[in-house]
């Protein structure tokens, strides 16, 4: 019986083997939904030396498995019917899950999670109203109560705010700060649904509302929530959104539409910022909020071992794939939740220390890079562990127990005032504002 | 009937590109009603496996059983298009349907064609060609995505 090869061995090995063969060669390596390897080379098989294809072949096979069924190991361009579809698609990126090992190019076909990924997002006009993503790789950690505030005092500085519910599976948003009979009529899954039939325009009108926790204030937070009056059907609608829709340039993935929406409420609304409240964890819809939507990610944790675990592997996955760890790492900030009321300064210590490991051996450049990368010094993106304005360095919101429950309401009955707030969130909000100014963006 | 012969003898998506490449064959000797042709049966083999994908019973020969068996004998090619629609179910069924939205151009395309005279030819031929196009890339993204096949 030949040896057995389990995921990590196989792609280990592929990476490593055919990144060696392939040097200098055209060739794309793909990674199938099920995770076997294929390389496909933009050259016709009669001019590719025998030897590569030999020695590739021998690679592949060795992936047990993991190597694409027999007879498919290798596709050359004058096998494919539509070459453009591999060599010149967007979602090739470069793969090199070892520092000093080889990079290959990689076409990973995953059945969900691909917007992890995705690296080509436009980058944002100056005049552009900065969005700032809410993510947590946990949930339970304060993020949308956080959310509100941010919003509650940017709007006490004048700002126009649109808060975005993206937590489609988790909506909750406007319950925090809507009361329930001045929710919407409509939700934004209610606009996804109908836009996958070309009926969004039915509803845009009416998914949007103005918070109350914006009345005595001289600015507006105005809320898309997730969900939209009618609580009917909910379950059935979540389930169609997340499929592509045809279109006269092919499929579109949800992604791109969800990136629409949010530029057709910019459009409507004109809003000076846009807070978005990400779904929590590994899911997609959380991809879709930090790489396509967000320029900025807050990245909430709370210091336990799980959270730094499950940013471990999200930024583990960014490393792999560095131009996309080169486009998103600058646009993260880290925020100690819940920073707890006792021995706070050697708990600060240990999160900062837990947060700057994490930083530096995924995303940041180190120190003494390699040579063959060839970074000059200055421009490597790396930080001192106590460099404040690093994106590893933790904004603190303090836990209290007066935002236990917490809805809007509460600040509008005046059960906390601002000195509960800038107790709990000083700190945080102080961060925030300069983010929400348009230059900034 | 099925025999030890035939057994798993139907693959639609190899016809499906041996249609399509024939087609093209044709069409660079201006054999454009033939072509025409056969770009309706790549689209028709396409859409079976599709049909497969999303659950349509198989035979021992991996045809695809009635009612799809016998449509494009009726000619509803529009119609299986329809039983697709119906049957999609799941993330990466709908990205293929996604990618086929184009093979509502064959709804004007008829098995009786093959009767016509020679200057008669289908007029509607470059959309049939074009979506027949779009069903060919669906089975090579299948095939790179590692879908069964």
């Amino acid at each position: 019986m030949s040896k057995v090869v389990l995921f990590a061995d196989a792609m280990t090995s592929a990476v490593q083997k055919i990144g060696e063969i392939t040097k200098g060669v055209p060739a794309v390596m793909i990674r199938d939904m099920s995770g076997r390897i294929r390389v496909a080379i933009n050259e016709t098989r009669a001019g590719i030396p025998p030897v590569i294809l030999t020695a590739l072949e021998k690679a592949i096979v060795e992936l047990g498995a993991y190597a694409a069924p027999p007879g498919s190991e290798i596709l050359c361009s004058d096998e494919l019917f539509d070459p453009d579809s591999v060599f010149n698609n967007p979602d090739v990126l470069d793969f090199c899950p070892d520092l000093n090992g080889p990079t290959v190019r990689l076409l990973d076909r995953t059945v969900v999670g691909q917007d992890w990924l995705r690296s080509d997002r436009v980058p944002p006009a100056a005049s552009a109203a900065p969005r700032i993503a809410f993510y947590g790789i946990k949930g339970g950690v304060g993020r949308s109560t956080a959310m509100a505030m941010a919003a509650h005092d940017l709007a006490k500085g004048g700002k126009r705010v649109l808060v975005v519910d993206m937590d489609l599976e988790s909506p909750g948003l406007s319950g925090l700060l809507l009361p329930s009979d001045q929710v919407p009529d409509y939700g934004l899954v209610d606009w996804f649904v109908e836009d996958a039939l070309g009926q969004g325009p039915a509803v845009f009108d009416r998914l949007t509302a103005v918070s109350p926790l914006s009345a005595n204030t001289t600015g507006e937070i105005r809320v898309a929530p997730a969900i939209g009056s009618d609580l009917k059907y909910y379950v059935s609608k979540l389930s169609r959104v997340y499929t592509d829709i045809g279109s006269e340039a092919g499929p579109v993935r949800f992604i791109d539409r969800a990136i629409r929406i949010v530029q057709q409420l910019e459009e409507r609304h004109r809003p000076d910022v846009v807070l978005i409240d990400s779904r929590a964890g590994l899911h997609d819809l959380a991809a879709v909020s930090i790489v396509g939507i967000a320029d900025y990610s807050f990245l909430f944790a709370s210091g336990t071992d799980a959270t730094w675990q499950g940013y471990t592997a999200l930024f583990s996955h960014w490393k792999a794939f560095p131009e996309v760890a080169r486009a998103i790492r600058e646009r993260l900030c880290v925020v100690y939740a819940l920073f707890p009321e006792t021995d706070q300064t050697a708990r600060n210590q240990r999160f900062i220390e837990h947060s700057y490991s994490l930083f530096l051996e995924t995303l940041y450049d180190e120190i003494e890079p390699p040579t063959d990368l060839n970074i000059p010094e200055q421009d490597r993106f790396t930080f001192d562990q106590h460099d404040s304005t690093a994106p590893h360095y933790p904004w603190k919101i303090k836990w209290s127990g007066r935002f236990q429950e917490f809805s809007g309401s509460m600040i509008d009955q005046g059960v906390l005032d601002d000195l509960d707030i800038t107790g709990a969130f000083g700190e945080f909000l102080a961060r925030v504002r300069p983010l929400a100014e348009r230059s900034q963006a | 009937m099925v025999t030890s012969a035939n057994m798993g003898f139907v693959s639609y998506e190899t016809a499906c590109q041996r249609h399509f490449d024939d087609a093209e064959f044709l069409m660079a000797g201006v054999r454009t009603a033939s072509a025409a042709q056969l770009y309706g049966f790549c689209a028709e083999c396409g859409v079976k496996w599709l049909l497969i994908r999303c659950g349509a019973p198989t035979g021992a020969d991996g045809s695809v059983l009635s009612p799809w068996k016998v449509y494009i004998e009726k000619l509803a090619l529009a119609r299986m298009i329809n039983d697709i629609e119906t049957l999609t179910c799941g993330r990466t069924n709908g990205h293929y349907v996604a990618m086929i939205r184009s093979i509502t151009a064959f709804v004007d395309w008829s098995i009786d064609h093959r009767y016509c005279k020679a200057d008669r030819s289908p007029l509607s031929f470059p959309r049939w060609r074009a979506a027949a196009r779009d069903v060919r890339r669906m089975i090579e993204q299948a095939m790179l995505d590692g879908v069964p096949l």
